[in-house]
């Protein structure tokens, strides 16, 4: 088995707030990333995939395919845009790190052919990364 | 839904010394090297602290951010921080970036419930990576 991690990056903001709790408890859970009108992040993420190579091109899969996934799947919907109000799907769950990796988890794994998802890994900034390696 | 990996970093700059109560001191200068100098050096330590668990439900985090970094922070400073490890870790503790990075993995093991520790690293300098999972 090969596992092949291939590196992207999208930037775009978002805001942590629950409005079903008090403006003091989103402060005190959240702190400056409750701010009200938001901030940003440059994410990269490092998606990991596993396989077996093919005899025929020594691949486990055409970097490129990878990429137009990626790309169609993570980077389209989420490169410059605000979270909370461009994805739907992040309409009522908060654009956390820790969702946003299964996010990008979910919207991969059926798309790739020849090869399985191993891991998603999210950094929000050097110091902050998720990894989701699914169920 | 599985488990979710978040890993942050801090940065502690920090004065230590190789040396061992067991070896005398030529001894001690074999193995060690400059590392044994009689007045110790100092490394950029970048410790990341990987959490494993599930994010709460309101908040979407595995911990509110502010508070992993203070936990992490008021746990290791007292030595970690522009501190002689050494002099705070008392002679008998040979100041390994093995023997450290489980010293961290310990002293922070039961700091972060509802999450677990999953793994802690320990970068003492760019070309050297320790990381423990625990016994």
């Amino acid at each position: 088995m090969i596992y092949l991690t291939r590196v992207s990056s999208f930037c775009a903001s978002h805001r942590y707030h629950n409005p079903e709790l008090s403006d003091e408890e989103n402060r005190k859970i959240f702190g400056k990333c409750n701010y009200p009108h938001g901030h940003g992040h440059n994410y990269t993420i490092e998606v990991t995939v596993a396989g077996e190579m093919d005899p025929a091109t020594g691949m486990v899969i055409n970097l490129s395919e990878l990429d137009k996934v990626i790309e169609r799947a993570v980077i389209e919907p989420l490169d410059h845009r605000h979270l909370n109000l461009d994805v739907p799907a992040f309409e009522r769950e908060i654009p956390t790190t820790e969702n946003l990796a299964r996010y990008i988890w979910n919207s991969l794994e059926k798309k790739l052919a020849g090869c399985r998802l191993h891991r998603v890994r999210l950094y929000e900034s050097p110091e902050l990364y998720a990894d989701y390696l699914g169920e | 839904m599985g488990d979710c990996f978040l890993t942050f970093s801090l940065r502690f700059y920090t004065r230590h010394k190789l040396t061992s109560p067991f070896l005398d001191e030529r001894r001690n200068r074999e193995v060690f090297g400059k590392c044994a100098n009689p007045s110790g050096h100092g490394h950029a330590y970048v410790v990341s602290i990987t959490l494993k668990g599930q994010p709460s439900p309101e908040s979407g985090l595995l911990l509110p951010r502010e508070q992993m970094f203070r936990i992490a922070r008021r746990t290791l400073s007292p030595f970690m921080s522009y501190r002689y490890i050494n002099r705070k870790l008392g002679e008998g503790f040979i100041t390994t970036g093995e023997n450290i990075v489980k010293l961290l993995w310990d002293k922070l093991q039961d700091k972060f419930t509802p999450c677990t520790i999953h793994r802690v690293c320990l970068q003492e300098t760019p070309k050297n990576l320790f990381a423990y999972y625990g016994p």
